[in-house]
């Protein structure tokens, strides 16, 4: 079939938007139930009433301080664990299943084990981040720093490349990309981590927003929650984008 | 020769673990290897561990068997479909935004905490991925198939089934791959926050006895059940449809 062009595929879409918040609306009419399925009012109500109490904000500083230390945390012991990994490539062959095994844990699984080792407060948090990041990271760069094309290494080899200069331009240049890629799937699965632990170990930020109304039955403003968990996501993984792209592609050039 | 080096690696960190456990001296903070092997022999014979594993297992396979049809069909709506693309993406993208993870407490008001509620998370959180691949998978298809289909002019339900479907498939499948394991991730969640079965309850149910054997062995048992699972469905597409073999693809 025919693309669209692209203002009728914006009007479509806008349109496609109405008609769904119209349906809310008339569901949750129907349904009449606020605590099962609010209406867009209420939802908006409840925004700005926890706009002006300036909860939002506080909940919203919270995890965000807890997703970026954890991030950078897990991004830099996650990049070194891959370099190294590459480095040795048996390693790399070995512990490959080991390190697929971490991942497959669940992040929630780990909240309570964290919470017993650490205590329920900030730190038990900022680790189960830290530690999921950690290993996509970490899986990422070191199938890049195995999958380096032989050649470039000969080449350096020919050059008369010392072990550190080998590293600092062919290793480290090539394999840039997988790192980027494991950090911008890290990036999600760090908000994934956040809410894991937000929900079984909170007493702040957006996760504890949305047990609380669950408990409450204030369903609008678990609604309001998830909206502003989804921005975030989106607003950090459009920011991580625009700052990579430039970088992604100076890196393919090299290639 | 790296089945060996597997199993020097696993046994060392068995080896660091219960060198740590028999530092830390207490097994209620951290139990060493053989008690946590213990605690799984005593689950396994009265089990609760076979049972909450089943439960988990079937209530992901529930999933999977109404998520993955009604993603691929979607998906694949959308990528041939302008229109329909055109009205769906903004939902696909926003709730995309959204962890599924966080659903957990909604979809337990919602739907109470019953085993519908469960398997409507996970359909929708498999759907999703599955969704987003196959739209993919379509978009991506050369433009040359297509004209060439049309130059031929094999007719539309031959181009759909010769043509599309199997030039898309093994991006389906790869979503597939990427929905078991947050499949697992999801279900475990809803298990932990409102269940009377699973491996998630298991893991809670341990946490307030305080019996970090028992956490542990969930914990573990799950890290082995999502590797299985990946395996499995790997090893899987290998023996049934060579042609969208995804060794190639099996790391990261």
């Amino acid at each position: 079939m025919r693309p669209l062009s692209a203002r009728s595929r914006f009007a479509l879409s806008l349109a496609s938007l109405g008609l769904g918040l119209l349906a809310w609306a008339l569901l949750s009419v129907g349904v009449g139930r606020p605590e099962l399925i609010p209406s867009p009012l209420a939802v908006g109500e409840a925004f700005l009433e926890m706009l002006a109490s300036g909860e939002i904000w506080r909940a919203v500083a919270k995890s965000l301080w807890r997703v970026g230390i954890g991030y950078c945390l897990g991004v830099a012991a996650g990049i070194a664990t891959g370099l190294v990994l590459g480095a040795f490539r048996l390693a790399d062959v070995t512990v490959g299943p080991v390190f697929e095994f971490l991942k497959g844990i669940p992040p929630i699984a780990l909240v309570p084990l964290f919470v017993m080792w650490m205590g329920i407060g900030e730190l038990s948090k900022v680790s189960v981040i830290a530690y999921l990041v950690w290993i996509i990271v970490a899986i990422s760069t070191a199938v890049g720093a195995r999958e380096i094309p032989r050649i470039r290494l000969r080449t350096g080899a020919t050059l008369g490349l010392t072990g550190f200069q080998t590293f600092r331009w062919v290793i480290l240049p090539s394999t840039v990309p997988y790192i980027l890629s494991g950090m911008r799937s890290a990036l999600g699965f760090a908000f994934v981590a956040l809410v894991s632990a937000e929900l079984v170990a909170a007493s702040s930020g957006i996760g504890q927003i949305i047990l609380d109304a669950r408990f409450s039955l204030q369903t609008a403003r678990m609604v309001v929650g998830l909206l502003i968990l989804g921005t975030l996501g989106a607003v950090t993984q459009a920011l991580f984008d625009r700052f990579t792209s430039r970088l992604g592609l100076a890196y393919q050039r090299v290639h | 020769m790296k089945a060996l080096w597997l199993a020097i690696i696993v046994v060392g960190l068995l080896l660091v673990w219960a060198a740590a456990a028999a530092q830390v001296g207490n097994p209620l903070l951290l139990p060493a290897p053989h008690e946590v092997f213990k605690a799984a022999a005593t689950l396994w014979q009265s089990g609760d561990l076979s049972d909450h594993a089943l439960a988990s297992l079937g209530r992901l396979l529930v999933g999977l068997a109404v998520g993955v049809p009604v993603g691929a069909c979607l998906g694949c709506l959308m990528g041939l479909n302008p229109v329909v693309d055109a009205l769906l993406n903004p939902y696909v993208r926003f709730f995309n935004a959204i962890p599924a993870l966080a659903l957990v407490p909604f979809s337990l008001i919602l739907l109470g905490v019953t085993e519908i509620s469960r398997y409507a998370l996970l359909v929708y959180t498999i759907s999703l991925v599955v969704l987003l691949s196959a739209r993919q998978g379509v978009r991506n298809i050369p433009r040359i198939r297509l004209k060439t289909a049309e130059s031929l002019g094999i007719g539309r339900a031959a181009t759909l089934f010769r043509v599309v479907i199997p030039s898309c498939f093994p991006s389906i499948l790869a979503g597939v791959r990427t929905a078991l394991g947050l499949g697992v991730m999801v279900i475990v969640a809803a298990e932990m926050l409102g269940a009377d079965s699973g491996l998630g309850y298991l893991i809670m149910q341990a946490r307030s006895q305080f019996s970090m054997a028992n956490m542990l062995v969930g914990v573990i048992g799950l890290g082995l059940l999502s590797l299985l699972l990946d395996r499995a469905f790997v090893l899987g597409i290998e023996w049934f449809f060579p042609r969208w073999s995804i060794r190639r693809r099996v790391q990261a």
